[in-house]
């Protein structure tokens, strides 16, 4: 394993690399953001759900870093009053639109919350109505994006406010919802459930550092891979047909939501990647350092970085 | 799926025949280090692309083989020798394109179709036709043919012929052929063009970044007044 902690001067700065870092790993200098609505360069979270340990961190590309422009992932996650339920979403705004960040953000406050809404309401995990949910965040993005538009381009829109296609073209991002019991059944495993729109992918790694993807891999069966993504506020015209799946998982296993700026240097998990994170993420690293390897340096890898990992079986290993 | 990344690889393949003795030859020797410049400032997309440098007269040899451009503290020289057989520059490309892609993508690379620029300042030596199809011809359906065909500029100075070099474009839809304008200098002109070759690598790599994937070449109105470009293909 080649992976590592390497800084680019003996007495420089720690950072954590995976393989050849690549020059923009050492050589580009980020800027600073120049509008403090902007979001973070990088955003840190970490703590306990019940019996879950928690880590999310979402940090900015370089080549978003070189060109000063705004981190376009985020993450959510919201609890239930009962605690029973702990429900996570990662959004990767579409590079092509210039306020897709925005898009992210409302998908990353406004998500979890929904759901959390509907659990509360007493509906199972299992009977869900992501439909529901993904049209519902849809029409959150084109009322606040008009808004933004209108802000940001008021010449533009002056005879005419911005209508759907203008504000789908300005931001888009995807969606990826985990819903985990913060509680594993009496002798039994937990049950999860996904719902995504667009490519940002979900894994459970096992003890042994095996990979499990749980949402379906990037390019995957693809001769020619596209860069077409799915995203919201478009909505599939039958978006019951939006995927989602239910896993049951075991307490010694992790659980990792990310965008693909981890998921696709991660590709189908038996490379140098996979072998570095999992032994990173085995068990819950300080969070710091966590953020610090989710911005890992790889060659080539310049896009932003977001993951949220979930240890139902608790804590760092005693010692 | 690769886990290593893009790749996006450029090769310079310049005519070294008697007649690019002087300025020209000079200012072809100048290309490289203005690429490793350009890619020095630019670490983002310097992770992204490779670049190789070969010559050809009556044989043809590989100047620099394709390399990241880090580290390099004494860039190789072009030297004029012989005639110029375009056959044997098209041979030469075939197999260092097959063995590059090949080694690339055991080493775990996703490597973007390959960008060739071809610089010459003369009219080459019949029968080049049969190592030109061989190079760029591929059948989708059959898988006949080079798969890893690469797009090929042609770029014209001096005595190159346009009607000649015209042929070279491939594909139509996505490359071009930069001509020096009559009456120019063409050392200038060989400046010109590697300013089109610099642009078109800064840009690609961009376009990789920004997530699209394609081979970039410098828009019209950002040519140098040197050289014209022929790009409205009537197919």
């Amino acid at each position: 394993m080649s992976g590592g902690l390497d800084g680019p001067a003996a007495d420089g700065p720690v950072t954590a690399t995976i393989g050849d870092p690549g020059r923009a790993h050492t050589e580009v200098r980020p800027r600073l953001r120049s509008d403090p609505a902007q979001p973070p360069d990088t955003v840190v979270d970490h703590g306990t759900a019940v019996s879950l340990e928690v880590r999310a961190a979402s940090v900015r590309g370089l080549s978003h870093r070189e060109s000063g422009t705004p981190r376009q992932d985020a993450y959510g996650f919201a609890l239930t009053a009962d605690e029973q339920h702990l429900v996570v979403v990662v959004a990767d705004g579409v590079s092509a639109g210039a306020l897709s960040h925005e898009a992210a953000a409302f998908v990353g406050r406004r998500g979890p919350r929904e759901v959390v809404r509907h659990l509360d309401a007493g509906t199972p995990p299992e009977l869900l109505p992501w439909s529901e949910v993904f049209t519902g965040l849809a029409a959150t993005i084109l009322a606040e994006g008009a808004r933004s538009l209108l802000r940001a381009e008021p010449g533009r829109f002056a005879a005419h406010p911005p209508e759907e296609g203008d504000v789908a073209a300005a931001m888009a991002t995807t969606a990826t919802f985990l819903i985990c019991p913060t509680t594993p059944p009496r002798g039994g495993e937990r049950h999860v459930h996904l719902a995504w729109i667009g490519d940002s992918p979900a894994w459970a790694l096992d003890p042994d550092g095996g990979w499990h993807n749980l949402s379906g891999i990037k390019g995957a069966g693809a001769e020619v891979t596209s860069s077409r993504v799915e995203a919201l506020p478009r909505i599939p015209r039958d978006p019951a047909a939006l995927p989602r799946a239910a896993y049951p998982l075991r307490d010694d296993w992790t659980l990792l939501v990310m965008t693909d700026g981890t998921g696709d240097p991660l590709g189908p998990a038996h490379g140098e990647v996979a072998g570095q994170l999992a032994t990173w993420w085995r068990r819950p690293p300080p969070p710091l350092v966590f953020a610090d390897q989710v911005g890992f340096g790889r060659r080539s890898y310049d896009d932003d970085r977001t993951v949220v990992s979930i240890w139902p079986g608790g804590g760092p290993e005693p010692g | 799926m690769s886990e290593q990344g893009i790749l996006l690889p450029f090769y310079l393949v310049v005519d070294v025949s008697y007649s690019m003795n002087g300025p020209k030859m000079e200012q072809a020797n100048q290309i490289l280090p203005a690429v490793a410049d350009a890619l020095a400032k630019a670490p983002i997309l310097a992770d992204k692309v490779r670049f190789g440098l070969l010559d050809f007269s009556d044989d043809a040899q590989v100047v620099l083989p394709l390399s990241d451009m880090t580290g390099h503290q004494h860039l190789p020289k072009l030297a004029v020798r012989g005639g110029t057989d375009f056959g044997a520059a098209f041979r030469t490309l075939r197999e260092r394109l097959h063995q590059d892609v090949a080694q690339l993508r055991a080493d775990g690379f996703k490597v973007h179709r390959p960008a060739v620029f071809f610089l010459s300042d003369g009219e080459p030596q019949p029968g080049w036709e049969a190592d030109f199809a061989a190079l760029t011809e591929y059948d989708k359906q059959t898988g006949q043919g080079f798969k890893w065909y690469p797009v090929l500029v042609p770029c014209g100075v001096d005595e190159a012929g346009r009607d000649t070099m015209r042929r070279l474009v491939h594909p139509y839809r996505r490359s071009k052929l930069y001509m020096m304008r009559s009456g120019a200098d063409a050392a200038d002109a060989i400046r010109a063009m590697a300013e089109v070759l610099i642009s078109s690598v800064l840009a690609s790599g961009q376009s990789a970044v920004d997530g699209s994937s394609g081979f970039v070449l410098p828009d019209r109105s950002q040519l140098p007044p040197s050289i014209d470009v022929d790009d409205d293909w009537l197919k």
